[in-house]
């Protein structure tokens, strides 16, 4: 038998704060959460700040973030690990979840529903009171320090028959739920984050809050706010502001002709 | 380039297509001006007309030529398409009437071009109410219900926008386009900034009714009252959708100089009716008068403020987009009310009994009686029920046994063409769902580690060395394989057949089902169709559409022309019996898609309101309990606060204006099966 080695991959820290604005408690909540050692579930539209909370909770608990978007061909060895041939050895390589459970980190994996079913379920002892990770492939258990913690994310608007999520995964986790930020407070992150003046960023969020007014009635979501976002990005980089918000806003949303000229028509209204 | 094809053709060339074209026709001299007038025109022109002579020449001889001694006039006021359209109308002239009344009115250009000239630019509802429902549903938040309005005015009731079926003021029909967003938008301003109401606590609605009503029968002075209320509600507007009112500002050109004096005031961001009244009753005081103003609408206050007591009356919530079924202003006028006119008569029995024949035959609003007796040959003489269903009774908070007496009965056969119709007016969106749906089906699965396959596996492979090189036993499953995706997926579609249905909803209902049929027919997904209705608990209705067993054919595309709207909306007991058969499927999703126009409503009040509204739910409940995922539509034309409530468990959409359904079904289909 050969001789086996181990490689586990380095994890980024979040050296520089990720601008986030809270809403309510969740950042109490989370907080308590991570104490507790408890994993949580983040429920919300796309675009509306889930990713961006993840990021500011890592950075303020001073841990090491690991982000894994789920889509159907993820594997369990694609999350764990698989061994690989170097030279004349085999070498272990750690997947992102094994990794960040040995380093105490925070595994956020986002869209946990597009995961194979099978897939999920390797979660499913570090999202209860065992917090362990089995590593099947060579016997091995790994404990997972209290700094790790399990982040999975859902987006439980528009979606498929096909794709849910089961009850025995998500009754394991404790549950925040995500929306969009009143006017206010989304025109500043809008504002802020897209450096443009305040003025600007009200009227984007207005547009965005009609286009919400017809998820379900021709457009699956209405613009997220960081669609908005790029809109106010892009009117900072000297476009107009109409333009802007048709290739942002408008074209994003839709490819129906007639969706998107009444899109242009809100656009064309509000500027 | 080849000058030939371009080059005019001579005299005696054209002589030879006149007389292919007119074999032996007697008129030589006729043919030889119609020669004479082609020859100046150049090649594509003649071209043109030489292709329309051969056209016409199969209907009349004598038409055909007339036509091409009128070409070379017409030729200089009409482009090509405008051509085409003149000689067609002539033609379908000569088959409506007759040869001389054809040639009256090919001679008649003047007429024709006024006309003509007239269509280019009208735009009319069906061109517009797609895109300025979605418009307003975004600006207010909620789906508005929006008609055509019988009398051609622009005006609301508070509960509906009517609009006129075209427009025309405008020289074009872009603009008119914009008119009717423009109009419509005001209209929803109407309700929004209070021109019926002032705001609560000002005991507003009584001053404002009383007001308006002083006006009811002064054309002047509604007049004046509609384009004062623009002025306000335009400043109303600018805050929030300043690029709007710039567009009605180009729309409606500077306000008449009459109404100069009243612009700061009503332009004021607080001012209220109260300000428009007072100015009202200063320029009619002053005999001040102005033209009517395309955009500003109309506003009846007489016809507004019965509408308005009459509500508050039923629910006290006067508001666009209440929820509330059993008012209907207009029943004579709008045959979409649940069963209109019916209750009268209705009431006198006893409710859950079933009307006899001789009582349906008496009624005077049914149509269509023979044929509906016929189909319904079952219920009428009470025969055992094909099946029986428990009904939840939420004020006993238990189910009431075999309550629901269910009849399974045959759907008449309908215009064999109205399919190919509706295919037809939807190519163009059918390709497009099909593609996308090609998409899908396309996604074959590469099934890894099997033992046999087109490709190696790479990652087993490796495992599998590593695994003997630690002395572990390799897998022989080493192979990849693509197979075909397997959706194993049952999907029921249980279409609302209740008499509110009547008319475009049914329509609408109809289109979506044959747009789902064409693009289902390609992902292979076993799919079934059934209608629901009926009168009363022991006689609850469904229609077999499509069958899970049966193929898409003539004989379903038959049923589908012949759904038909029939009495009322009993859901529960379709979704339990549906829902059923659903199970029976050995696929591992079943989906149960409900398409309807309303809440769940029945002979007599016990279904009415919150027993309905409970069944319903609680049908939808044992449904997801026992793993069938359900996904309802809901045509609204009343706003919908009822529908979390009834549609607990299940995920839901409201297709605000029925117009909208056909096209988003597919979409929603696709979504919910992707």
């Amino acid at each position: 038998m050969t001789k086996q080695s181990h490689i586990t991959p380095q994890l980024m820290r979040i050296d520089d704060e990720p601008f986030y604005q809270p809403v309510a408690d969740e950042i109490e909540m989370f907080e308590a959460a991570a104490k507790a050692g408890l994993p949580v579930l983040l429920k919300g539209p796309t675009g509306c700040g889930k990713t961006r909370f993840v990021e500011h909770m890592a950075w303020k608990l001073g841990r090491p973030l690991v982000t894994v978007s789920c889509h159907d061909d993820l594997t369990t060895a694609d999350l764990i690990g698989r061994y690989l041939i170097v030279g004349d050895e085999t070498v272990w390589v750690d997947g992102p979840l094994a990794a960040a459970v040995r380093a105490g980190a925070i595994c956020y994996l986002d869209e946990i529903v597009e995961a194979r079913k099978d897939t999920t379920v390797v979660i499913h002892p570090l999202a209860d009171a065992r917090r362990v990770l089995n590593i099947d492939k060579h016997g091995e258990q790994v404990e997972a320090p209290p700094e790790f913690m399990l982040v999975i994310s859902y987006n439980p608007g528009y979606q498929s028959v096909l794709k849910e999520i089961k009850p025995s995964t998500r009754q394991r986790f404790i549950a925040f739920d995500f929306d969009y930020p009143a006017l206010e407070v989304e025109a500043r992150i809008v504002a802020t984050e897209g450096k443009v003046p305040l003025e600007i960023a009200q009227k984007l969020v207005k547009l965005g809050q009609m286009t919400r007014n017809l998820k379900g009635a021709g457009i699956d979501e209405g613009a997220s706010t960081r669609l908005l976002v790029h809109a106010a990005q892009l009117i900072a980089a000297g476009v107009k502001p109409q333009a802007a918000c048709t290739a942002a806003v408008a074209r994003s949303l839709s490819d129906d002709p007639d969706m998107t000229a009444s899109l242009q028509d809100l656009v064309n209204a509000v500027f | 380039m080849n000058s030939n094809a371009v080059r005019r053709l001579f005299t005696s060339e054209l002589e030879v297509r006149f007389e292919s074209a007119l074999p032996g026709h007697p008129d030589t001299e006729g043919m030889r001006r119609g020669v004479q007038g082609l020859e100046k025109l150049p090649r594509v022109q003649q071209d043109l007309v030489l292709h329309w002579l051969d056209a016409a020449a199969q209907s009349s001889f004598e038409l055909a030529l007339f036509m091409a001694q009128m070409a070379p006039a017409a030729l200089e006021r009409l482009d090509e398409d405008g051509f085409e359209i003149w000689v067609l109308n002539g033609l379908d002239m000569k088959d409506r009437e007759d040869v001389p009344t054809a040639k009256a009115f090919l001679r008649d250009l003047d007429d024709f071009l006024l006309r003509y000239r007239y269509s280019e630019s009208v735009a009319s509802f069906e061109d517009v109410i797609h895109r300025t429902s979605i418009f307003l549903q975004a600006i207010s938040g909620e789906a508005l219900d929006i008609r055509v309005d019988e009398r051609d005015r622009a005006w609301t009731d508070t509960k509906a926008l009517y609009l006129p079926y075209e427009l025309a003021a405008l020289p074009d029909a872009a603009s008119n386009r914009k008119l009717y967003k423009v109009m419509a938008t005001l209209l929803w301003a109407q309700t929004r900034y209070g021109t019926f109401y002032a705001d609560p606590g000002e005991d507003g609605e009584a001053v404002t009714q009383n007001a308006l009503l002083r006006y009811s029968h002064d054309e002047r002075a509604l007049r004046l009252l509609a384009a004062l209320e623009a002025v306000r509600l335009e400043a109303k507007l600018l805050c929030d959708l300043p690029g709007l009112v710039a567009e009605i500002a180009e729309l409606r050109g500077p306000w008449p100089a009459a109404l100069e004096a009243a612009l700061p005031r009503l332009s004021h961001p607080d001012a209220t009716l109260a300000d428009t009244l007072a100015v009202l009753d200063a320029f009619l005081a002053q005999g001040v008068d102005i033209p009517p103003m395309a955009h500003a609408a109309s506003i009846d206050p007489a016809q507004t403020m019965k509408n308005i007591r009459a509500e508050k009356r039923t629910d006290g919530k006067p508001r666009l987009g209440s929820a509330d079924e059993d008012f209907e202003p207009f029943p004579s006028e709008f045959d979409d009310g649940e069963a209109v006119g019916q209750g009268k008569e209705a009431e006198e029995l006893e409710p859950g009994d079933m009307p006899t024949s001789a009582t349906l035959g008496k009624n005077p609003v049914r149509r269509n009686d023979e044929a509906m007796l016929q189909a319904r040959h079952g219920p009428q003489l009470f025969p055992e029920p094909d099946y029986k269903y428990d009904e939840w009774d939420f004020k006993r908070g238990a189910y009431r046994e075999d309550w629901c007496h269910l009849y399974e009965v045959p759907v008449l056969p309908g215009d064999p063409g109205y399919v190919n119709q509706v295919k037809h007016k939807y190519r163009a969106y059918i390709w497009q769902i099909r593609r996308q749906l090609e998409m899908i089906k396309g996604e074959d699965k590469m099934l890894s580690r099997q033992v046999d396959g087109e490709e190696m596996d790479i990652d087993a492979v490796i495992e599998s060395v590593i695994d003997h090189r630690n002395g572990g036993e390799p897998s022989d499953r080493l192979f990849r394989r693509r197979v075909r995706n397997e959706r194993s997926l049952a999907v029921m579609f249980m279409v609302d057949m209740s008499g509110s249905t009547k008319g475009w909803v049914n329509n609408a209902e109809r289109e979506s089902l044959i747009l789902l049929c064409e693009a289902l027919e390609l992902l292979n997904d076993n799919y079934a169709i059934y209608g629901f209705s009926g009168w009363g608990h022991k006689r609850c209705e469904i229609y077999p559409i499509k069958r899970f067993d049966e193929q898409y054919d003539d004989s379903v595309r038959a049923k589908i022309a012949g759904i038909e709207g029939k009495d009322f909306t009993r859901m529960g007991v379709a979704v339990r019996h549906l829902s059923k058969l659903l199970e029976e499927q050995g696929a591992r999703h079943k989906l149960l898609v409900t398409i309807s126009d309303g809440y769940p409503d029945d002979f007599g009040d016990e279904y009415r309101n919150d027993y309905g509204i409970e069944d319903t739910r609680r049908a939808l409940q044992e449904a997801h309990e026992r793993g069938i995922r359900s996904f309802c539509v809901t045509i609204d034309r009343q706003g919908a606060d009822y529908l979390p409530r009834l549609y607990g468990p299940a995920r839901y959409e409201v297709v605000p204006n029925a117009y909208r359904l056909p096209m988003r079904m597919a979409e929603i289909y696709r979504h919910l099966t992707t």
